[in-house]
């Protein structure tokens, strides 16, 4: 069983371009990836090279965000969307949302070298987490309805704010704590649109507890270490020697308000009605 | 350096399979198949969008609101990749407003 990570990567290191291919290995509960150009393995989890020429070798994480279709596409509506396969049988597998494991299920947020896992259990009620990873205030979101999993710095501009959340039609809004301005979860946008600066959105992944002690060995866990868990005696004769995490794109500079043009992704239908 | 090469020390690495309880010998059978063993000798394919398309296009081709997605925005380009979609190859190569990207499930 893989551990329901959901990772993208920049496939760029240097001057050197891979494609990436799927081994057919699942290491450590994660895919083992293959490139074309220099023959590494590469684990899926991680983004670290397992052998190979690229062996120890990470690849940087690009900031995404998990949801459904309806929700992207409301705040992007001119996205483009990945055409089905025609050997394509929708099966959903994606069970992050599902109450059965979702106690089970971390998200691992990375800045530069600082990497913290937020058990989903440990979320409250309103889906929004605060936090502060290194000197980043961050808050983290995993919205049920709709569902959005997703992670912003809460610095804007010299300001740190804290936010509240609250599900509008195919969103999330994200409101100023004692002021007016108010986020897209979905993109992290100002609404309306350019209104204000947009929230800076983090590296994040999810994957389940035996992928995180698996390919994520001491990292820092929020609110303190987990209770065992059933099985815990069996898997730990399957664990490997313990993986650095790997590095997420170090933090750009604050983004400024976008510029009077929209970008490709539009804005919403509800932007416009305002 | 050879993907076979490759095959056999990511093998090495794999999780132990779970013991099963043992068998009389006349019972005695070959493991069930695991998922992983049914690429093992193939060399990996290296998987690309083959199209992408628009919400209305979308609609049509029966990809639901409520299906997730991994939704990645880069510059002035946004792009949904239905997570039924990746977990198909469970890795797709694509470029998104210049940037070389690898999505993954």
């Amino acid at each position: 069983m893989k551990c329901q990570s959901a990772v993208v990567y920049e496939r760029k290191i240097g001057e050197q371009l891979f494609s990436f291919g799927n081994l057919g290995f699942v290491v450590d509960r994660a895919m083992a990836m293959y490139d074309a150009e220099t023959g590494s393995s590469w684990n899926q989890a991680t983004g670290i090279a397992m052998t190979g020429t690229h062996a120890g070798t990470q690849l940087v994480v690009v900031p995404a965000s998990t949801t459904s279709l309806g929700a992207w596409l409301a705040s992007y509506p001119n996205s483009g969307v990945i055409a089905p396969s025609s050997e394509l049988t929708w099966r959903q597998k994606v069970r992050i949302w599902d109450p059965a494991v979702a106690d089970s299920l971390l998200l691992v947020v990375q800045i530069g070298p600082l990497s913290r896992a937020y058990p989903l259990s440990r979320f409250p009620e309103s889906g929004l987490l605060h936090d502060t990873l290194g000197d980043e205030p961050i808050a983290l979101l995993f919205g049920r309805r709709p569902k959005v999993l997703a992670a912003y710095s809460r610095r804007v501009g010299a300001e740190v704010i804290e936010l509240d959340a609250r599900p509008v039609t195919e969103d999330i809004e994200l409101l100023e704590r004692g002021g007016r301005r108010r986020w897209s979860a979905v993109s992290g946008r100002s609404r309306p649109l350019r209104s204000a600066r947009p929230l800076r959105k983090l590296a994040c992944l999810p994957i389940d507890r035996a992928g995180l002690e698996l390919n994520y060995r001491g990292i820092d866990l929020f609110g303190g270490p987990l209770p065992p868990a059933p099985g815990d005696g069996e898997r730990a004769t399957a664990t490997t020697p313990a993986a650095p995490v790997p590095p997420a794109a170090p933090l750009p500079p604050d983004p400024a308000p976008p510029p009077p043009s929209a970008p490709q992704g539009g804005e919403s239908d509800d932007d416009r009605s305002r | 350096m050879q993907w076979s090469a490759i095959l056999v020390a990511a093998a090495l690495r794999q999780e132990p399979p779970a013991p099963e309880p043992p068998l009389p010998d006349t019972q005695r059978r070959a493991p069930a198949p695991r998922r992983q063993d049914r690429r093992l000798g193939h060399p990996p394919t290296f998987v690309e969008p083959r199209e992408v398309i628009g919400r209305v296009a979308a609609q049509r081709a029966g990809i639901g609101g409520d299906e997730l997605v991994i939704g990645v925005q880069i510059g002035d380009v946004a792009r949904a990749y239905p997570i039924a979609r990746i977990a198909l190859d469970e890795v797709m190569n694509d470029t998104v407003d210049n940037v070389a990207i690898a999505v993954t499930w």
